[in-house]
């Protein structure tokens, strides 16, 4: 620890200060200067992409079942009760074998908060957060998502974190 | 012609070269500093305006503070708002009529070149104070204050580390002490007094780390706290003509000016004319005090002082004594 400025101080502590000083003065431009030097890490995002992950939890989507095409969810309103905002809307529907299905499943992505309840509520595994992150919209109806949208296929266990040297992007580093 | 036209002639060129100067080099230095920041944070800088480095950022900067709208507050003390930023600004060109470009690259090679600088500069304090007080604003007020207080106290030390290479010279001219320097920079000789008068310099400057007046994290934004628009883009090309005209003054005091490294020899000396040696100094000075700007936390005002008036004096002073004490052994050495 650097001492603090005392009154009472021998020429000898001044010296050793100002030598521990100069010493730290040095070393931080050190340290700039390595980082003048090194490759910016911004991502520039419409020209370059970034590769998310696949386990990225960005927004809740809606599983298809891998065997049956079919989405999971079975419209239990579990989701749209635990929703914080309150921005999922689901209209029930049911299948002549009387098994009930979402007609209509909206969610506001402008007023989603990416909390992931919906998906810890689910006690069917239909919802999953999911790495897509390109939301953009030219208007605000845009960003209601409806059923069409949201239907994902997630595919099987993910993968796990790739310790390639260099990055943690799939597409390495920016250039 | 007459003699008066011939003269007047003389002084209107002059004048709009280095105010062309001065302006050429705020729209670079913007983009430069902003690039160089950038690119010690690990980020990239502006890239978007004018591809590909983004070079036509400072002209946005330019048209945006063009058209805004010419603000003054209500309960401002008018005269001196509208003031001040030409308070400001003048000194910060005025400066320039000294600085040597080049052998013949002057504007009036005055004989006490330095001592003007020194007081053309200090004018600088009295525009910072004419901002804060007029704007009525309590943060522009302390702003004021601080930067009086750290204007005062590091001018002194600026003025002292001035003296070593006048006493090596022998003359107060600028173009003088550059020519003195033709067998050795007076870095060599004067490393002490070129880093007491690069630290005051960059206290007189305002900069990190004794952006103190400025400080935008304490104060929003400073003495020109209440200023928008043009008005406020006065101080800051005052800021970075200040900027350049420092390392101007450092380049031409103890780097040689615009000599070429006296140990090239005399072949590859005529290779480069002197007016891009002294620029290449000169920005090369300026892109390390960014640097240091972008590497060092701000000092706190009782440190800032203590460093001024109990450090940075006793040392520029012991720097007058050694250089009183080595001249002999210098001139014995033939060094200068």
């Amino acid at each position: 620890m650097e001492a603090a400025v005392t009154r009472n101080r021998s020429f000898r502590d001044f010296l050793i200060y100002l030598y521990r000083a100069a010493r730290a003065i040095v070393l931080g431009h050190a340290v700039t200067l390595k980082h003048l030097f090194r490759r910016p890490v911004t991502i520039r995002y419409p020209e370059e992409e970034y590769h998310a992950t696949p386990w990225h939890r960005t927004y809740p989507a809606l599983v298809i079942d891998e065997a049956t095409r079919e989405l999971k969810c079975t419209a239990c309103m579990s989701c749209e009760r635990a929703c914080p905002p309150g921005i999922i809307a689901i209209e029930r529907a049911q299948g002549e074998d009387k098994k009930t299905y979402p007609g209509e499943f909206w969610i506001d992505m402008l007023r989603c908060m990416e909390c992931g309840i919906c998906v810890e509520v689910c006690p069917f595994d239909a919802l999953e957060m999911v790495p897509e992150y390109k939301m953009t919209a030219y208007h605000p109806d845009d960003g209601i998502f409806d059923k069409e949208r949201l239907a994902v296929v997630v595919r099987g266990p993910k993968t796990p974190w790739p310790r390639r040297k260099g990055s943690y992007l799939e597409g390495g580093w920016p250039t | 012609m007459p003699a008066w036209l011939v003269t007047l002639g003389w002084a209107v060129l002059k004048a709009s070269l280095i105010l062309g100067f001065v302006l050429f080099n705020a729209l670079f230095l913007v983009w430069w500093e902003r690039k160089f920041a950038a690119r010690i944070q690990s980020r990239v800088g502006p890239q978007r305006t004018g591809r590909p480095f983004g070079y036509l950022q400072s002209m946005a900067d330019v048209f945006k503070l063009l058209s805004k709208e010419d603000v003054v507050p209500a309960r401002v003390d008018r005269w001196m708002y509208v003031l001040a930023p030409i308070v400001i600004f003048v000194p910060a060109v005025l400066v320039y009529v000294v600085v040597p470009f080049g052998p013949n690259l002057i504007v009036q090679d005055l004989n006490i070149g330095i001592l003007y600088v020194a007081a053309v500069t200090s004018f600088t304090m009295i525009a910072i104070v004419m901002a804060g007080w007029a704007a009525n604003n309590k943060y522009s007020v302390v702003s004021a204050m601080r930067a009086a207080a750290q204007l005062v106290a590091y001018e002194v030390p600026l003025v002292l580390a001035v003296i070593g290479p006048v006493m090596l010279a022998g003359t107060l001219s600028l173009q003088g002490i550059v020519r003195a320097q033709e067998g050795l920079w007076y870095i060599v000789v004067q490393p002490l007094g070129f880093l007491v008068f690069l630290t005051a310099g960059m206290a007189e400057l305002n900069r990190a780390p004794f952006d103190l007046s400025e400080a935008e994290s304490e104060l929003v934004a400073g003495y020109n706290i209440e200023y928008s628009g043009m008005r406020w883009s006065f101080f800051f090309l005052a800021e970075f003509s200040n900027l350049v005209a420092v390392s101007a003054i450092a380049t031409t005091l103890f780097l040689g000016g615009w000599q070429a490294p006296w140990f090239l020899p005399a072949a590859v000396k005529g290779l480069i004319p002197p007016v891009v040696w002294f620029l290449a100094k000169t920005y090369f000075l300026v892109t390390v005090i960014m640097w240091i700007r972008w590497t060092l936390p701000r000092v706190r005002i009782d440190q800032l002082l203590d460093f001024g008036w109990k450090f940075l004096l006793p040392v520029s002073l012991a720097n007058i004594a050694l250089t009183g004490l080595l001249f002999p052994v210098l001139v014995r050495l033939g060094w200068i």
